[in-house]
């Protein structure tokens, strides 16, 4: 597949050390990182030019949420709060402010990373009728499959747990929405039916339904390449 | 000063301003009395017979019973004439004085007429007297213009023509008669022409009757009895505010443990009571303080003691590694371990105490947060900030937060979420302190291998929504189960490690879904049947909002510009 992004991030943080860190390990995830130390000149960038924006609230110069708020009028690149005052008041203002998410400090740098590619995921997931999930293209609006190039006929449940499971693919969705969503409650809607649908969709996919994996028990995922 | 010194000036004060009033009134009593009298007489005196006689000799007219009569003049009658006399002259005989003038009154002749005009009555053949003239009283005659034909009457001051002048019938002045205080009247006649228009009529006011001055001397000593009657009716109250203020002080010196009593029903065992009320809310609020000041410290005690574990651990493992470091070539690189990760170089052993020392970290991010959330909780009045919270962002956030020490641990940490977004109304931070509280415990009571997930569903069918997060980890027994949410409880042997925690972190869990009105609920699974019960749940559920507008998918439409990664990680 594509190699992973080099989508633009503007880090705005004045700390020299976590900033440094910050950007070695997006660096190193292949983001291409822009790094401003201080409110003011956080102002005056424009944060249009960028897929994403992690923001420090506490900042020399202008304060963070004000920085969001001056943004907010020109462009709606998603904005990651990073903030070590966790304090409910300020994240609930800097989300209705426009914030996308917030990580606290202390964090992970696996962790930031894991929030920078979730809010870059999402809008793809949003906006294609068509979903390409490892060797499985589903066409939503058609409801058709194929792999690799060969179509799968499929029954109404079974497209429509693939899609359901294809939407949030490389995430488990619980066997609870799937019987509720999924499955025709005027026929036999229980979990033993999922599974039932599950492994018969399992086998009409061939080799591509080791990308349905279960999760213990309690969901099921389909992940981007085959399940081990 | 003291109550009843104050008490004292201030009936005093009272009754000298009644006493200033009441004499006033008399005085303006007295006055309107003589006024009326000396109008009454004038009018009457004059329509009966004296306009006549003034008209018929206005140059020589006066009738004056304060100077001797003259020698020529007709004595008055004796006896009492048939005009009634209204005054309140004293005596029945008039009293002539000898050899008076006429009244000093303000620009009036310095004598009397002379001997052979004479004041008095004036003699001949006029018109016989209208009446009997109260002795001390003397009247001149005037004309309209104020001017009397008499050269020894008196120049009118301004002050009684003016209010003739203006419409009055008659208008009256204090002035001196005979050396006493008096009054001086002018009345317009009915008539009002001729030399005899206006009639002045002057006399001393009455000597005060025995009466009168017994009735002034009685108010007086009665305002005083009042006041001694007063002081001494003041005694008992004074006394009893003294017994109520001993008492307030001696409660006080016991340290408001004793009640303050007054016995009674009055005001001041009212006052006592209200006192007694008052030590009683302010001995329960010092009560609260202290006991969450007690509190505290212990928190805090406990807090740096589970602190200084995990950093006593941290320090050792990286003293290890700095050992190792100096000793072989698979020195990790510098700068701080965790955030470098685990390099690939160094041997297994490295490998073990790198993951310790990241844990140790994380373990001490946790115990922070755990503290900041106690604070809040723990707060005499807790206060959520009540905000719609996307559980799914929620999840997302904790599961990111564990996974790193997941990994590192071999425990497989999933999370399952509906399609759609869960929204409930929270505190985004207390919530999420709870359900990474869950999660963390979870992650680190699981062996190697194991497996973690957070499951968060929203039935299409209730309003509500359930987050459980499930664990493969030796589970707790009943007993271990219901004491599991307490503070500082720790599971048995196989749930606990040395440096564990204070057992804060199911507390606030709890803690946190009570105060929103969530339920929680730990369970293990009972479904292995023989031997200890293995692995755990905890699951948090409540009302989640409804899917109005505001509860669209979070995620705006895509835009141009973002560039969408493509594929997965």
């Amino acid at each position: 597949m594509a190699p992973p992004t080099t989508a633009r991030v503007l880090l705005v943080e004045d700390d020299e050390a976590l900033g440094r860190q910050v950007v070695m390990h997006l660096a190193r995830a292949n983001f291409d990182v822009e790094w401003v130390r201080d409110g003011d000149r956080a102002l005056a960038t424009d944060p249009a030019g960028f897929d994403l924006v992690i923001l420090d609230l506490m900042l020399p110069g202008a304060y963070g949420l004000d920085v969001l708020k001056h943004w907010r009028r020109r462009a709606d690149t998603p904005v990651l709060i990073l903030s070590a005052r966790n304090d409910t008041p300020d994240k609930v203002r800097a989300l209705e402010l426009g914030a996308d998410d917030f990580v606290t400090k202390p964090f992970w740098p696996e962790e930031l990373l894991a929030r920078v590619q979730a809010r870059l995921r999402r809008p793809l997931l949003e906006r294609t009728g068509r979903l390409r999930v490892g060797a499985l293209i589903l066409d939503l609006e058609g409801r058709t499959v194929t792999t690799g190039g060969d179509p799968v006929p499929l029954t109404r449940v079974e497209f429509d747990l693939l899609a359901a499971l294809a939407r949030r693919r490389g995430a488990a969705v619980p066997r609870g929405w799937l019987v509720d969503h999924v499955l025709d409650p005027e026929r036999d809607g229980t979990e033993r039916t999922l599974d039932v649908h599950v492994s018969r969709l399992r086998k009409k996919l061939g080799p591509a339904g080791a990308q349905i994996s279960t999760v213990w028990g309690v969901g099921y995922r389909l992940e981007g390449k085959s399940a081990p | 000063m003291s109550l009843r010194l104050g008490l004292a000036i201030r009936v005093g004060l009272a009754a000298l301003a009644l006493l200033a009033g009441l004499w006033w009134l008399h005085g303006r009593v007295r006055e309107e009395g003589l006024d009326e009298s000396l109008r009454s007489f004038a009018v009457t005196w004059m329509e009966a017979g004296g306009r006549a006689r003034c008209e018929a000799d206005p140059e020589r007219f006066v009738v004056d019973t304060i100077a001797p009569p003259p020698r020529r003049g007709p004595p008055p009658p004796d006896a009492e004439g048939d005009l009634p006399w209204p005054g309140p002259g004293p005596g029945p005989r008039p009293h002539r004085r000898p050899g008076a003038g006429p009244g000093p009154g303000p620009g009036g002749p310095p004598g009397p007429p002379g001997p052979p005009g004479g004041a008095g009555f004036l003699p001949g053949p006029r018109p016989p007297p209208p009446g009997r003239v109260a002795p001390g009283t003397r009247l001149w005659a005037y004309g309209a213009d104020f001017g009397s034909r008499n050269p020894a009457a008196p120049r009118l001051p301004e002050a009684l023509t003016q209010p003739l002048r203006a419409g009055a019938g008659h208008a009256g002045v204090d002035a001196e008669v005979e050396g006493r205080p008096g009054r001086r009247l002018l009345v317009r006649m009915a008539w009002n022409e001729g030399p005899c228009a206006l009639v002045l009529v002057e006399r001393a006011y009455p000597e005060p009757a025995d009466a009168e001055r017994t009735l002034l001397l009685g108010a007086a000593a009665l305002v005083v009895g009042l006041l001694l009657a007063m002081l001494i009716a003041a005694g008992p109250l004074v006394r009893r505010i003294r017994r109520m203020t001993q008492e307030v002080a001696r409660s006080a010196r016991e340290g408001y443990a004793t009640p303050v009593t007054v016995e009674g029903s009055d005001e001041i065992a009212a006052l006592a009571r209200a006192f007694d009320e008052a030590h009683r809310a302010v001995r329960a609020q010092v009560a609260r303080a202290e006991e969450r000041e007690r509190s505290l410290r212990a928190f805090v005690a406990n807090t740096t003691h589970d602190t200084m574990l995990p950093l006593t651990v941290l320090q050792g493992h990286l003293t290890a590694l700095k050992a190792r470091g100096a000793d072989g070539p698979t020195a990790p690189p510098g700068g701080a371990p965790e955030a470098e990760g685990a390099p690939a170089g160094p041997a297994a052993s490295d490998a073990i105490l790198l993951r310790q020392a990241l844990e140790e970290a994380h373990y001490l991010g946790c115990i922070l947060g755990n503290l900041a959330a106690a604070a809040k909780l723990e707060a005499g009045d807790v206060h959520l900030a009540l905000a719609p919270v996307d559980l799914e962002a929620l999840v997302g956030r904790v599961r990111a937060r564990h996974l790193p020490i997941a990994r590192s641990a071999g425990v497989t940490l999933e999370d399952v979420l509906p399609p759609e977004p869960v929204r409930v109304l929270g505190d985004v931070t207390l919530l999420e302190q709870a359900v990474s509280n869950l999660v963390h415990n979870a992650v680190r009571y699981s062996d190697p291998g194991g497996r973690v997930a957070i499951v968060l569903e929203a039935p299409r069918a209730a309003p509500r929504f359930s987050l459980r997060v499930v664990d493969e980890g030796p589970g707790l027994s009943a007993a271990e189960l219901a004491r599991a949410t307490e503070r500082h409880f720790r599971g048995r042997a196989a749930r606990t490690r040395a440096q564990d925690g204070a057992g804060l972190g199911l507390w606030i869990a709890r803690d946190v879904a009570e105060r929103h009105g969530f339920g929680f609920e730990l369970r293990s699974p009972a479904d292995l049947g023989e031997g200890p019960p293995r692995g755990l749940e905890a699951r948090l559920s409540g009302p989640r909002l409804g899917d109005g507008p505001s509860a669209a998918p979070p995620a705006p439409p895509a835009e141009p510009g973002r560039a969408p990664p493509a594929g997965g990680q």
